[in-house]
């Protein structure tokens, strides 16, 4: 994997602390999220990663302040962007910061896109909307862009409309689209999942550009470690609305220490049978159960209920995250999990 | 043991194009999506067809299921071709084989119970009479691991797993032989996916099913498949045994499929030198 030197010793560009997100349902409120805590440097790759429902998209849509205002019932802690908190902004400041700072990539480009409009005037309009470029430069700029993105002719993608184009196309209008106001930071919604395989491939190799080339600091989400281990300086794990452990990638994929981030690992097909002499005899690991439905109050750790390692005390006590022997201590970032058994350092 | 040695499913030098209609001052472009086709699925195995989306993996399993019929060639199914299949012949077919889609969600009327839209073809088809196939529909849902009140609910109520096996025990209603899944874990998470590969493995091993699985999860294919083809713009390049595939892979469209592969320990071809080594060593 290439890793770039990163220095660490700056203040943190996104700081999430002590997150809770809130929701209101008939029966009252529910926290989605719950108390998270996280630090972007400047440069970094940091990837959420968790089943549906384990809230990674609702770190996200708090972040970027999306979720509908009919729908929340409140936020807790702080989401600090470059000192100014977002939590405590108003919509004024916010619009100023979305696309100039930070901007989203969404997993379905066709929902972002507008099929009535070529996708060169859409990304045009952005530019003039938030620098003061005339209307030529902006075309000159997206075409620019769009050459970045390793488009071969841009000037015919331009003139495109969103249905001429095919899926790793448009995800590419998106991220072009995404960069057109230079921001600090991409956060990027599962942005390959409905790709195919070569594709994907093409669409990382891109993002892994963008943060090397413009220094662009990415926060992703995705459930597959195949695309952590492929793009993550840092991995964060959620279940259930909180994080249940963090740390390096290679730390944490080389040596998980939360049951969940094991069962995940697991469910990943071992490839080295074809590669041997024997025959296929290794049997997929399954997560018995479902992610636990949040309305319910639960007591003890969140995983406890699928969790092969659980005994008694652990629908009993709610596990914090603890700091546990991190196998490389090259940089400042701990390794932290939230189970009884983690070994500590 | 003649019965063994007939291939299950034959695909017989199938082309399907699309378009190419002639209207009075012009002809319209043909496009071809699948080019001359030809294999044949044996008995009990998992059949694994891979490639990029255009390929025409879906129009074969389409074209198998009889949704389309072929521009030319034929599929011949226990020896006869499907084509000219009786009225009869065809409704016993139509049971014998079932798909299961990318989407089930999709798949199923949002306006009715599940339960309901499973019993529907034993009531239709089969002439079950309604307790007889409610009966039936709990025993499929138990084979698929849902209660028996799920039977009630309607889909959206359902999560994407769980509808995933709801399709698969709409599949299994008419005792089928012959699966064509297509796509079915694409859209599903990575833990949910595993529980559903699980789930049609033993299946598999009950039933001796025969599956032609549609993927492009790579690694789930070199999980789970006997035997791989690769597609490539309508035309099959290689087909050998998943392990040979993946481990000589010949045509460079099968290599550049292998090189997307993202595992834990880095690139499949990181993999395999390391492998090799250790091979070397013993």
């Amino acid at each position: 994997m290439n890793m770039i030197e990163k220095t660490d010793s700056q203040d943190p560009v996104l700081n999430i602390e002590h997150l809770t997100t809130k929701i209101k349902i008939s029966s009252g409120e529910v926290s989605v999220i719950e108390d998270i805590n996280l630090k972007l440097n400047k440069g970094e790759i940091m990837v959420v990663v968790g089943e549906s429902g384990s809230g990674k998209s609702m770190t996200i849509n708090s972040i970027m302040q999306l979720i509908p205002k009919k729908l929340l019932k409140g936020y807790e802690g702080s989401i600090k962007l470059d000192q100014s908190d977002l939590l405590t902004m108003n919509d004024r400041d916010k619009w100023k910061l979305r696309g100039n700072k930070i901007s989203l990539v969404t997993q379905n480009a066709m929902t972002s896109l507008d099929p009535s409009y070529r996708v060169g005037k859409q990304i045009v309009e952005i530019i003039l909307a938030s620098q003061h470029v005339s209307k030529a430069d902006a075309k000159g700029k997206t075409i620019d862009l769009l050459k970045k993105m390793g488009i071969e002719d841009p000037e015919r993608i331009y003139q495109s409309y969103p249905h001429q184009l095919s899926g790793g196309l448009r995800q590419r209008v998106i991220i072009a689209m995404a960069l057109s106001c230079n921001p600090e930071i991409i956060i990027a919604d599962e942005p390959t999942s409905a790709l195919d395989p070569t594709v994907q491939l093409q669409v990382l190799d891109l993002l892994k550009d963008v943060n090397r080339n413009f220094g662009t600091t990415i926060l992703m989400i995705t459930h597959d470690f195949g695309v952590v281990s492929y793009m993550a300086d840092k991995v964060v794990v959620m279940y259930a609305g909180q994080i249940v452990e963090t740390g390096l990638a290679k730390d944490v994929i080389n040596d998980p220490q939360h049951p969940y981030t094991k069962s995940l690992l697991k469910c990943i097909p071992d490839l080295k049978w074809i590669y041997s002499n024997s025959n296929n005899n290794t049997s997929l690991f399954n997560i018995p159960g479902e992610v636990p439905d949040l309305t319910k109050k639960i007591t003890g750790c969140r995983f406890a209920a699928r969790c092969f390692k659980a005994v008694a005390q652990c629908s009993q006590i709610q596990p914090e995250l603890k700091k546990v022997n991190a196998l490389s201590s090259e940089n400042n970032m701990e390794h932290l999990s939230r189970c009884i058994f983690a070994k500590e350092d | 043991m003649t019965k063994a040695d007939v291939p299950l499913v034959k695909v017989d030098h199938l082309i399907k194009s699309f378009g190419g209609k002639r209207s009075l001052f012009s002809k319209s472009k043909s496009i071809h999506a699948v080019k001359d086709v030809s294999l044949s699925i044996n008995r009990g195995e998992t059949f694994g067809l891979i490639g990029e989306s255009g390929s025409g993996k879906t129009t074969i399993g389409r074209m198998i299921m009889k949704l389309m019929d072929p521009t030319d060639g034929q599929i011949l199914y226990d020896g006869k071709s499907i084509s000219h299949f009786s009225k009869k012949e065809m409704k016993d077919y139509r049971s014998k084989v079932q798909i299961i889609f990318q989407d089930s969600g999709s798949a199923f009327n949002p306006r009715r119970p599940i339960g309901k839209q499973i019993a529907y073809p034993l009531i239709k088809n089969k002439k079950y009479s309604q307790d007889a196939a409610m009966k039936e529909v709990y025993h499929c849902l138990e084979m698929v691991g849902l209660r028996k009140d799920f039977a009630n609910r309607y889909p959206h109520q359902l999560s994407g797993g769980q509808r995933q096996r709801a399709g698969i025990a709409r599949a299994l209603v008419l005792h089928p032989e012959f699966l064509v899944l297509d796509e079915p874990v694409s859209a599903l998470d990575v833990s949910v996916k595993a529980q559903i590969v699980s789930l049609l493995e033993n299946l598999q091993k009950e039933f001796n099913f025969t599956y032609l699985f549609i993927a492009h999860n790579l690694d789930l294919v070199a999980y789970f498949c006997d035997r791989v083809a690769v597609m490539y713009k309508g035309e099959i390049v290689e087909v050998n045994t998943a392990q040979q595939i993946f481990r000589h892979p010949q045509n460079k469209v099968t290599k550049k499929l292998l090189g997307s592969i993202l595992t834990l320990d880095g690139s499949l071809n990181e993999i395999k030198s390391e492998a090799y080594e250790i091979n070397s060593i013993n």
